[in-house]
């Protein structure tokens, strides 16, 4: 991997970021009813609301609130919450620290379950464990995250059964008992479908490299079958896969935004819905703007990490 | 003595759609202790299935029908999955067609050597990587440190081969099976490792079973041969013996579909083969080989004949024949030697790639450049055929593509006496005149599109036919190019693949043009289709007088049909000569290494060993002065390291790009030598 | 019977997946016809009953037939996603097929434009679209339709770029056809598969978006019984009665897994390499 890629992939994430900060910008812009309403509630007269709007500037054009905007976020101003009165980016900040724990352990279960089924459904290649693992896989990649978590909640979360808690979250200073079992649930419903998805992934990338000719060569020489397998079929299967999973990261934040309002996880997810739901503007662009931050740093990561594990790649 | 290998009475089966395609019908063959042993056959033909059979290694849907596979005795298809894998590696070797997906990417060479060290002979780390560099100084390979913390897309397709021949002979086995070793390379290379593989087995007195389509390959390393079609061995017997008389009709017709290149002067047509291999999945009763045999008789259909015969046996009815039935090949009208009036001149084509990166624009830098074509002079003559030979990245394709405006080029080109400044001013008049044929049709037939419709496009752009005089002209040319109407209908997939360039000719040469290029149009094909396929050129080419540039990368093939030969390395010329007058010197030392790397299917004729040091260096960076100093080898010094060479003309129409003074390129032996008989 | 057709419904997914949409369609033409009940009859007496003969699927805090319900609903659960899939697909595929065609500096802006819409995760961009317009069906389709898009633009370019560097392609350009032949005749039938097939599963996911949305509240709108609404209605009572979630969800994993199947299935029918 060269400079010169660090330096071209670095400069698409920036210009990629610019893009979305206008897009944030734009969408959050044509909500009906401008800031200035929504502060002074919907009696107010014409004039105050028209004085509040010079104030907050929002009477200067559109290019001009965004260029102020940006000079803000860039600088660490990222506005003041309306409904809460606070100033966001804390707000948003420990509300992802707080996504982060869930979001982090998530994968950590699904890469440690969906990585091995789906070697070995790959390995096992039209046998019943093989179908097995398919048919679950369809199944979890089939049902959205809302309807596994209810189900979880129907099912576990029970006075008679009395261990989960319904939602909710406790920091690591009230014990590591506490701390995750209310991690449970929602960890959970994130991780079925993306270890559905990964999977699958998975044994399709191990079905292809099993048949290419690198892996007859180990097996003429004679190798242990384990070798082949591992040392040398799994080795260049799981490139493509770390590919994936950073891609899923994408999915991870949709499911994170459905699973944290229903088990009441104060997180990111939450903290956006409910700017959504109060039409919250500084709230909703920074959060937007942090998830897609989130998303686009994993990406430049996985791309960085493919490109040191994978000799074939050369970045020119 | 217990044979090194046995198969006995095999037969193998593919479960496909619409039943088993039976590529192995009752197939035995030996191998006695340190000999070698070519089996020959086409694509589809079985050799592959054998080869794999013999380490008992078939696809998932293969089924064993019958037989016994003995290594030294011991049945295989009776071997535990504990024994075989004793056995694979240590005892068997295998060396594969295609070294660049054979060895895995993601791990160093050396440990690719190593593991099969510590595995089979139980050394420790320090003592397997120390046998490793032995191995690898074995093949040959010039610094063997260097090469094992290498991973294999970090060195030449020649240098992989080698690491899989250490490995192959690592555990010093009993038998080695080689599929197709030296397909993959380019020719000069493919010599030096069949040199390598020749020297190797003398040395350890390994039995061999080496898996070819080339006649040439087999006459060159093989003591005995056995010839496979449709699934079954037609003829077996001693490789001289075969070559020189052969007992069987489909062993007769592959030696005359090959051009001999040490008979150049004596051109005669190539035999092509007729119609098709029969259909495995519902094999024919009697000789497999009777829908194209020419001395097919009633009895052949209705009986299988037997593999018969003391040393040479044949599975021909008719074996007796054989040898001096006449396959009506016809000579070839003389070459009329180019000199003809000029019809597209080229002077100083030279494309560029450029490459500029962002760090190379924030610093000012102008980025890589890569030369693929350059400055190349080159006239061709009115109705004449002239060969474009080089090997892979030479920039010979590129050509192609510059001369018909799919690139953009520089220089000065004339066509027919109207000069064109660039690319961009190829208009369609110059299009139409100006025809191209692609390598592989899988690629340049649009696989959506019905063969009516790819004829079609010529006809509508070029001649504005519509309706009935449109459909009548698309029959027409499948006629010409020997397709039935019907095939009008078909989409390309339902087409073999020789087919399937017949279409891609006839596409080119319904536009009516003045010049057609063929990149490489043969490659892909088998030895008895690119007969046919060079045969249908030209006699389209008579009928119609059209100009060709036959590129490709097999100098022997091309050599037999060309007027011209030009020959290029590194994006430059280094030659252009006469055709008739191949295997005379003066040669460049290029020309001379490639002539000299044709395998021939002459018994007793040897080519001089000429050759080439090192790997292609990358266009990107070519080498300074004569581009082909980093692995000439009659490097004269400094000097052609220092200036471009200059070109010396021998004859009227025969120059040489090279330092060394024409006398003195032309004291050389020649290529070939015969062995008194 | 087209080749590709023959080899789908013999894949063993292709079939389940082909069966699957089958009695999707029926239940999507047919479905209010087939209920047995009112969907808004309540029956005040008859309230969160388990699955009975008289109520199959049992009923809701209000009495009314779960099963009723659940066939009323099948339409626009069943459309959503085909709508949405339908209008990102095209809107996606034919800045693609445009933005690969045409190269150079053109591509490199629409693509990054692309990349930046990517960045937003999907279920986020649909939120903040609805969110923005209002809940209503209508907007829901639109919000998931412009999600779907990028991506679908995305993959149409590049199997466009690797079409356009086949030979076929360079034979018409030499052979001097016009950009627009070339483009629609040479290019884009060999593009279609892949956008087709990668559209079948995207129906899959939009489904789900689209009853995501309707649970949070932002797309279809009570009284309708969509899938995702239903289960957002049962949130309450599910304690009291766990088949007024289970049902509709079953309802919506059936779809999307006939989906899946049926797109699995059908990349490797248009795939000749499998299965030869």
């Amino acid at each position: 991997m060269t400079l010169s890629y660090l330096v071209r992939r670095l400069g698409s994430i920036v210009v990629t970021m610019l893009l979305v900060s206008f897009v944030v910008f734009a969408i959050t812009q044509i909500l009906p009813g401008n800031a200035a309403t929504m502060i002074l509630g919907e009696f107010a007269t014409a004039e105050a609301i028209e004085n509040l709007s010079r104030q907050l500037g929002l009477d200067a054009p559109w290019y001009v609130q965004y260029l102020r905007w940006l000079g803000g976020v860039m600088s660490g101003d990222w506005g003041m919450s309306m409904t809460l009165s606070r100033p966001v980016l804390p707000e948003v900040l420990a509300a992802l620290g707080r996504s982060g724990v869930l979001a982090g352990l998530s994968l950590a279960v699904v890469t440690a379950i969906a990585v091995p089924l789906g070697v070995w459904a790959a390995v096992r290649q039209g046998r019943p464990a093989d179908m097995a693992i398919g048919g679950f896989s369809y199944l979890g990649i089939s049902l959205p995250e809302f309807v596994t978590a209810t189900l979880l909640l129907v099912f576990l979360v029970r006075p008679e059964i009395g261990i989960f808690p319904a939602g909710g979250y406790q920091p690591l200073a009230a014990g590591l008992g506490t701390f995750l079992i209310h991690l449970a649930l929602p960890v959970t419903a994130l991780a079925i479908v993306l270890t559905a998805h990964i999977v699958r992934q998975t044994r399709s990338e191990m079905v292809d490299v099993l048949q290419a000719e690198f892996v007859r060569t180990a097996t003429l020489k004679g190798l242990p079958r384990r070798t082949v397998l591992f040392k040398h079929a799994l080795r260049n299967a799981l490139l493509p896969t770390v590919t994936v999973l950073a891609l899923d990261v994408g999915y991870l934040i949709g499911g994170v935004l459905v699973v944290e309002d229903i088990f009441a996880y104060p997180g990111l997810g939450r903290l956006l819905m409910f700017a959504m739901q109060n039409r919250d503007l500084p709230m909703l662009q920074a959060g937007t703007l942090v998830m897609a931050a989130v998303y686009a740093m994993t990406n430049l990561a996985s791309d960085l990490v493919y490109g040191v594990l994978d000799r074939r790649i050369q970045h020119a | 003595m217990t044979p090194a290998l046995a198969i006995e009475r095999l037969s193998v089966g593919y479960r496909v759609r619409g039943g088993t395609l039976q590529a192995l019908r009752d197939v035995s063959l030996t191998i006695a202790p340190g000999e070698v042993v070519g089996l020959v056959g086409e694509s589809g033909s079985g050799k592959s299935t054998l080869a794999y059979a013999a380490v008992r290694y078939l696809a998932a849907n293969a089924a064993i029908g019958a037989g016994r596979v003995l290594l030294a005795g011991e049945d295989l298809l009776e071997a535990t999955p504990q024994a075989l894998r004793q056995i694979r590696g240590r005892r068997i070797g295998m060396v594969y067609q295609d070294p660049g997906t054979a060895l895995n990417p993601s791990l160093r060479l050396g440990e690719q050597v190593a593991e099969l060290l510590r595995t089979h002979l139980g050394l420790d780390a320090r003592a397997a990587e120390a046998r490793t560099a032995e191995l690898l100084r074995m093949v040959a390979l010039p610094d063997p440190q260097f090469i094992m913390r290498r991973y294999p897309h970090e060195v030449s397709g020649g240098e992989k081969q080698r690491v899989l021949i250490a490995m192959a002979f690592a555990c010093d086995p009993d038998l080695l099976v080689l599929d197709e070793p030296t397909t993959a390379l380019d020719a000069t290379t493919a010599a030096g490792i069949l040199d390598l593989i020749r020297a190797l087995q003398q040395r350890t007195g390994v039995a061999v079973l080496y898996i070819t389509h080339d006649l040439g390959i087999v006459a060159e390393i093989a003591q005995r041969l056995a010839v496979i079609y449709a699934g079954t061995i037609v003829e077996e017997g001693p490789t001289e013996a075969v070559l020189r008389r052969p007992r069987h009709f489909y062993t007769r017709m592959l030696l005359a579909s090959l051009p001999n290149p040490a008979r150049i002067a004596e051109r005669r047509r190539l035999v092509s083969f007729p119609g098709l291999p029969p259909d495995l999945r519902a094999p024919p009763a009697g000789c497999v080989f009777a829908d194209r045999c020419p001395a097919v008789e009633a009895a052949c259909r209705t009986a299988p004949p037997v593999l018969a015969g003391d040393a040479q046996k044949s599975a021909c009815r008719r074996a007796d024949i054989v040898a001096a039935s006449d396959l009506g090949v016809r000579p070839v009208a003389a070459a009329n030697g180019g000199g003809g009036e000029a019809l597209l001149r080229a002077e100083g084509i030279t494309v560029e790639y450029r490459r500029i990166g962002i760090l190379d624009r924030l610093r000012g830098r102008p980025g890589d450049r890569v030369s693929a074509v350059s400055d190349v002079d080159l006239v061709l003559a009115r109705g004449e055929t002239v060969g474009l030979v080089g090997e892979s990245g030479c920039g010979k394709s590129t050509l192609a593509r510059a001369l018909s405006g799919l690139v953009a080029w520089q220089g000065r080109l004339v066509f027919d006496g109207r000069p064109i400044a660039a690319a961009a001013a190829m208009d369609r008049a110059y299009r139409r005149r100006v025809q191209l044929v692609f390598q592989n049709p899988d690629q340049s037939l649009n696989p959506r599109m019905r063969i009516g419709t790819i004829l079609s496009r010529p006809l509508r752009l070029y001649h504005a036919l519509s309706g009935k005089a449109l459909a009548r002209e698309i029959a027409a040319w499948l006629d010409r190019v020997r397709l039935p109407e019907s095939y009008a209908r078909r989409h390309p997939h339902e087409l073999s693949g020789g087919e399937k360039q017949r279409v891609a000719i006839a596409r080119a040469f319904a536009a009516d043009p003045a010049v057609v290029l063929c990149d490489e149009i043969t490659s892909g094909l088998d030895v008895s289709i690119q007969a046919a396929i060079l045969n249908l050129l030209m006699d389209l080419q008579a009928a119609r007088g059209t100009t060709l540039l036959l590129i490709s990368h097999d100098l022997n093939m091309v050599q037999h049909f060309a007027d011209r030969i030009a020959v290029m390395y590194l994006g430059k010329l280094v030659e252009l000569r006469p055709a008739y007058g191949m295997a005379r010197p003066p040669f460049h030392p290029y020309s001379e290494a490639l002539l000299a790397a044709v395998p021939v299917a002459e018994p007793g004729l040897h080519a001089r060993a000429v050759r080439l040091h090192g790997p292609l260096p990358s266009p990107k960076n070519p080498p300074a002065g004569c581009r082909f100093h980093s692995r000439c080898p009659r490097k004269l010094g400094a000097v052609c390291e220092a200036a471009p060479p200059p070109v010396r003309t021998a004859e009227d129409d025969h120059w040489i790009r090279c330092q060394i003074p024409l006398g003195e390129l032309a004291a050389v032996p020649p290529i070939w030598q015969r062995e008194p008989a | 019977m087209p080749d590709w057709l023959r080899r789908l419904l013999a894949h063993p997914s292709g079939s389940v997946g082909c069966l699957l949409l089958a009695v999707a369609l029926v239940l999507a033409v047919a479905g209010p016809s087939l209920a047995p009940f009112d969907p808004e009859t309540f029956h005040p007496r008859r309230r969160f009953e388990g699955p009975g003969l008289e109520f199959w699927l049992g009923t809701d805090q209000f009495g009314r037939d779960l099963l009723s319900r659940l066939l009323h609903g099948a339409r626009s659960t069943i459309l959503f996603g085909v709508i949405a899939t339908a209008i990102g697909t095209s809107l996606g595929a034919a800045v693609g097929l445009a933005s690969g065609y045409a190269g150079g500096l053109i591509d490199e802006a629409v693509m990054r434009i692309m990349d930046a819409l990517l960045a937003i995760p999907s279920l986020l961009f649909s939120l903040l679209i609805v969110t923005v317009l209002g809940g209503s069906t209508v907007n829901a389709v639109a919000a998931v339709a412009v999600t779907i898009a990028p991506g679908m633009a995305r993959i149409a370019r590049s199997v466009t770029l690797s079409v356009k560097s086949r030979d076929f392609v360079a034979a018409a350009v030499a052979r001097g056809e016009s950009h627009a032949f070339t483009m629609f005749r040479e290019v884009l039938p060999n593009v279609a598969a892949a956008v087709v097939v990668e559209a079948s599963i995207r129906v899959a996911f939009a489904t789900m978006v689209g009853a995501t949305l309707s649970y949070l509240g932002l797309g279809a709108q009570p009284p309708a019984s969509d899938w995702g609404l239903l289960i957002a209605e049962a949130r309450p009572h599910m304690l009291r009665n766990a088949w007024l979630v289970i049902g509709p969800g079953l309802g919506i994993a059936t779809i999307t897994i006939g989906f899946n199947l049926f797109g699995d299935a059908l990349r490797d029918a248009l795939n000749p390499r499998v299965g030869r």
